[in-house]
């Protein structure tokens, strides 16, 4: 393991935890999981000793499982930021002790991200042969059974997404050019995740939806959960980029997560003024980033401890995405919640300094 | 259980005074509701509800087919209503508790779980019994549940004393303790204990309930939530309900227009086998039942599941009761208010609502028609009228009695019923039209519990809606309430906020709803449009009305309007006079320029003068306008335009009619002499002679 890494994979960070659960786990495990359904739940929701991955619904995570289980593929939806990747990844690291078979979807991405590619130096020099043969992370996934996961799914244009369905259904991938067939051993199966909000980009085919199992991340439904998942995630991000230590100050994330929140909801959380909604996502993840942000510019250049100061240019930045409708709806939002709100004064300056 | 035990005596939990006899007839059909009230206030009663998954159900129905003795042992309702109990159930809910130190959901789910799942296990009594008597403690249980006890044990001396040897009694988790031992307390203790009870006079009947109400709570238990899955668990064998349960939801689905294949029913069963499996559950519940379905079946959609929620959890069975049961308490109170208000013979009646015993009527006759019992018909629209004067025509027909047993689940009386029929019904309302008449009748009928309910849902929906003649119809609706509210003694106060809310709102979505509407959403939204005005003036702050007529301003400046819309609004706007003359003049001519289709042209022109002559009559300029028009309309299009305009003329009153004609035939003779050829004359005249209906 390599410390330089800017980030580790899931089934490196935790390896300790991973190994301690396959340790004490004696529930039967599927063919080929390195944990029984049991312990990745508990590895993912957190047990004793086992720090919890995901904050949020139990019943969502135990369904995911479940899925995966059956050997149905899995399907995470959700909108940006509701650690529908970072869900995929753990689970992949549970499960198969590996979550780097993994296909990014884009709009660019080909079938041969999904079926196989072909070494064309090879190809013109000897001919198809196996040699020649470039596996997909899916081909890779099948044969040694483990868990691949395919991100932004929709964003694939749809005859690529089309290749799932051979690999879902029959699990197996024939390669004519060799007369062969790739079978995929016990074990081997498919997590995607799709981004709500790009719903329509390439909607899934219903062939190929009715093979996964879909289970909808949602935002998380109370300030202090929100407030929990930021704090925690903040600090393991500040961590792994050797950000000083700072005075952790729950206050601040809380007033941070509370303006998302109100301006997401398009109320405030009392429910008494209604508001515009701006035209980002304000997500969990941004809300993350954004406190990153206020705690490396009060590392580096600030007291050290994070104030409404370090806060602001990263709420800003976050909130302002169409500079005349989103500046409109976030100063009508500080003007009439922000300035009344006891305790806010200096993030409401700091805040109208630079909008 | 009863087969292996076969006892001659059964003893279920229950009032005493359900009539046990009519719970054999064939016309009963569940789910039914026993209920018990005070002779002389029917609105003081206690219901308790059956279904034939009920333990005391099965335990009533299993004695009444074996000839077995059955009775309800728990304290009387002549008891419960003589005077006033402390609130005292249980502190906690016992399964609650127990779910919680187990790491489960609910109490509800545990229960199902653990008991259900060892069904007709004799060991299982034991071991509840010692739980509960752990739970209860040696801490003194309320009075209330005390009675209750020494009732129930009570009854069990005397089938004993009756000489019944095989006694079985049906009681809930919570009293096991306290009538498995009943031998621990002394006869006579339990005697003094219910010596002195006061006690009033109690009639009881059934009534017909249904699945929906089951789910709420009454009479002495919590509500079931789902009482469909019951049905289903009660009914399905335990190897089938996995899938059976699965197989109905599919069906569900697909009448919703979902495509859900067979297969899925197969993939759902397993995920929830193993989520059953993995949250270490004997069998999948409901609730892994529904994520399952939810995850297969319905795209991960949370708002799918809600919308089959009430057809497959809750369920749509209504029960009925056999036809001459007697003493339903809702008939006696129809009855007795009837005579009362004396509205027993049929015919026509006219009532002066300033008369208090006449408001009472009115009020009366409002909440029988919301209950579906139409004693009576209202005669006249009533906002066609001056607000006093009302008439109606009574038709007391035998059949009322039977609406009137099938709305007995309400309630027991008629302002009791009419009120929770009403709150019941907001749930399913979206629409803000229909959710308005809602508050009216409320409001008007005098029922202030549902009005504050319908004020509140209309508030909330109106709130998310953008269904801007939605909006201006409640606006009409709320406005005439708060008109005629003080003469009906309403209160309508919370009105006020309301209505002011919904015009802001409205001004708000104007423009946009008016864009891009066709020739007939036009003519309703215009409609719609022109009353608002009148209707809030002086009901509400002047700002308010002020922001209404720069939203209607603001809108007619809108390209894209409908002809009939645009001429509507501009005739409001002048009779309004937020335009001036010149204003209208312009507008006038613009409408008819040959820019806009002459199809469009006409129904402005019908839309501006709307059902009466009088802008032409008594404007010259309107009139030359409109002359101008129609004479320079080409042939071909005269001909296309010329029905247009009938239909906009035909609706004027006769005189006004004439009186047009007569001017025309003037004003065309004046012309003819100086400008226009004989031949097109005739033309003109002979098509006004159409128009005109022969009148010049």
């Amino acid at each position: 393991m390599n410390k330089q890494h800017l980030r580790l994979h899931a089934e490196e960070q935790f390896h300790k935890e991973l190994a301690a659960l396959a340790e004490t786990d004696r529930r039967p495990r599927p063919p080929n999981w390195r944990l029984s359904p049991w312990a990745v739940a508990d590895y993912i929701l957190g047990a004793e000793g086992v720090t919890a991955k995901y904050i949020g619904d139990r019943r969502l995570v135990e369904v995911a499982v479940a899925t995966l289980a059956t050997d149905r593929a899995l399907l995470l939806l959700g909108l940006p930021g509701t650690a529908k990747t970072w869900l995929s990844e753990h689970l992949a690291a549970a499960i198969s002790g590996d979550s780097t078979l993994l296909i990014q979807g884009t709009a660019g991405t080909e079938e041969s991200a999904i079926r196989y590619g072909w070494n064309y130096a090879r190809l013109i020099n000897e001919g198809p042969s196996e040699m020649a043969l470039v596996p997909s992370p899916v081909i890779r996934g099948m044969r040694d059974g483990k868990i691949v996961r395919i991100e932004e799914l929709t964003r694939m244009p749809s005859d690529v997404q089309d290749a799932l369905i051979t690999v879902l259904s029959e699990k197996a991938i024939p390669i004519p050019e060799l007369n062969q067939e790739v079978q995929a051993i016990k074990g081997f199966n498919v997590i995607a995740t799709s981004n709500t909000r790009d719903k329509g980009v390439n909607e899934l085919s219903s062939a190929l939806r009715r093979r996964f199992n879909t289970v909808i991340l949602p935002l998380p439904t109370t300030l202090e959960e929100e407030v929990a998942i930021v704090q925690k995630r903040a600090n393991e991000i500040g961590h792994s980029l050797e950000l000083p230590e700072l005075a952790s100050d729950l206050s601040e994330i809380r007033r941070l997560v509370t303006v998302f929140r109100e301006l997401r909801q398009g109320q405030t959380d009392d429910g008494k003024v209604s508001l515009k909604s701006p035209s980002a996502t304000l997500s969990t993840a941004e809300a993350i980033a954004a406190v990153n942000q206020g705690m490396a510019l009060a590392a580096h250049f600030g007291s050290g401890t994070l104030s409404a100061k370090e806060v602001a240019p990263g709420l800003v930045g976050a909130i302002v995405r169409d500079p005349q409708p989103d500046t409109e709806a976030f100063r009508e939002y500080l003007e009439t919640v922000a300035k009344k709100r006891e305790g806010w004064q200096d993030l409401y300056l700091s805040c109208r300094e630079l909008v | 259980m009863l087969d292996a035990w076969e006892p001659n005596c059964v003893l279920l939990e229950g009032l005493p005074e359900t009539p046990i006899e009519s719970a054999s007839d064939e016309q009963m059909q569940l789910p039914v509701a026993a209920v018990a009230y005070k002779s002389d206030d029917p609105s003081k009663s206690v219901f308790a509800p059956f279904a034939e998954f009920s333990p005391e159900w099965v335990g009533l129905n299993w004695a009444l087919k074996r000839q077995a003795v059955v009775r309800f042992i728990d304290m009387p309702a002549a008891h419960l209503f003589a005077r006033t109990w402390p609130e005292d159930r249980p502190p906690f809910d016992p399964f609650a508790l127990i779910g919680e130190a187990l790491d489960s959901f609910d109490g509800e789910l545990w229960w199902d779980d653990q008991i259900e799942a060892h069904e007709g296990s004799s060991e299982l009594f034991e071991s509840v019994s010692e739980l509960i008597r752990e739970l209860r403690g040696d801490e003194a249980i309320g009075e209330f549940d005390a009675l209750r006890e020494a009732f129930m044990r009570l009854g069990i001396r005397q089938a004993i004393k009756a000489g019944k040897s095989r006694i079985a009694v049906v009681v809930g988790a919570w009293h096991l303790p306290a009538v498995e031992r009943w031998q621990d307390i002394s006869a006579s203790v339990d005697e003094e204990l219910v010596a002195r009870l006061p006690r009033v006079e109690v009639q009881a009947s059934w009534v017909p309930w249904s699945y929906d109400r089951l789910t709420r709570a009454s009479g002495y238990g919590a509500g079931v939530l789902s009482p469909s899955y019951y049905e289903h668990r009660w009914r399905t064998p335990p190897a089938e309900r996995t899938t059976r349960w699965l197989a109905r939801a599919a069906e569900v689905l697909r009448s919703e227009q979902m495509d859900t294949s067979p297969a899925s029913i197969i993939e759902a069963a397993r995920l929830a086998e193993l989520l059953s499996a993995i949250r270490k559950r004997r069998e999948p519940g409901l609730g892994e039942l529904m994520e399952a379905i939810q995850s297969v079946m319905a795209d991960g959609r949370g708002e799918i599941l809600r919308l089959i929620h009430k057809e497959l959890v809750v369920g749509s069975r209504i029960g009925s009761i056999p036809p001459n049961l007697p003493s339903v308490p809702l008939v006696r109170d129809y009855e007795h208010e009837t005579r009362r208000l004396k509205l027993i013979k049929s015919g026509e009646v006219e009532f002066d609502i300033r008369k208090p015993l006449d408001l009472e009527r009115s009020r009366f006759l409002m909440r029988l028609s919301a209950i579906d019992v139409p004693l009576a018909t209202r005669l006249e629209d009533p906002r066609q009228l001056g607000t006093f004067r009302e008439r109606w025509l009574l038709d007391p027909a035998p059949e009322l009695a039977l609406r009137l047993v099938d709305a007995s689940r309400y309630g027991n009386t008629v302002r009791e019923a009419t009120e929770s029929r009403l709150i019941e019904e907001l749930d399913e309302l979206r629409s803000l039209s229909e959710l308005s008449k809602k508050v009216e009748v409320s409001m008007l009928a005098d029922l202030p519990n549902a009005a504050l309910a319908a004020v509140e849902r209309l508030e909330q929906v109106g709130a998310a809606s953008s269904d801007v003649p939605g909006m201006l119809e409640s606006i009409a609706v709320i406005a005439w309430v708060l008109r005629i509210g003080s003469a009906r003694e309403v209160n309508a106060s919370p009105l006020v906020g309301l209505l002011d809310r919904f015009v802001l709102r409205s001004t708000v979505g104007l423009p946009g709803a008016s864009v891009g509407t066709n020739e007939e959403e036009g003519e309703r939204l215009g409609a719609l449009i022109t009353p608002v005005a009148g209707a809030i003036d002086g009901l509400l702050p002047p700002t308010t009305s002020e922001s209404w007529r720069k939203a209607l301003l603001e809108t007619i400046k809108l390209s894209g309007l409908s002809g009939h819309l645009a001429g509507r609004l501009e005739r409001h706007l002048a009779d309004l006079q937020l335009t001036s003359f010149e204003d209208q003049a312009l507008a006038f001519t613009r409408a008819l320029s040959p820019g806009n289709s002459h199809e469009w042209s006409s129904s402005w022109i019908h839309g501006f003068l709307g059902d009466s002559a009088t802008a032409l009559l008594y404007n010259q300029a309107f009139f030359d306008l409109l002359d101008n028009w129609v004479t320079g309309l080409d042939d071909r299009v005269f001909d296309e335009s010329l029905p247009l305009l009938r239909r906009s003329f035909s609706a004027f009153p006769k005189a006004e009619r004439r009186q047009l004609a007569q001017r025309v035939a003037h004003g065309a003779t004046a012309k003819a002499e100086t400008e226009m050829d004989k031949e097109r004359l005739d033309k003109v005249n002979s098509a006004l002679d159409e128009l005109f209906g022969g009148l010049g």
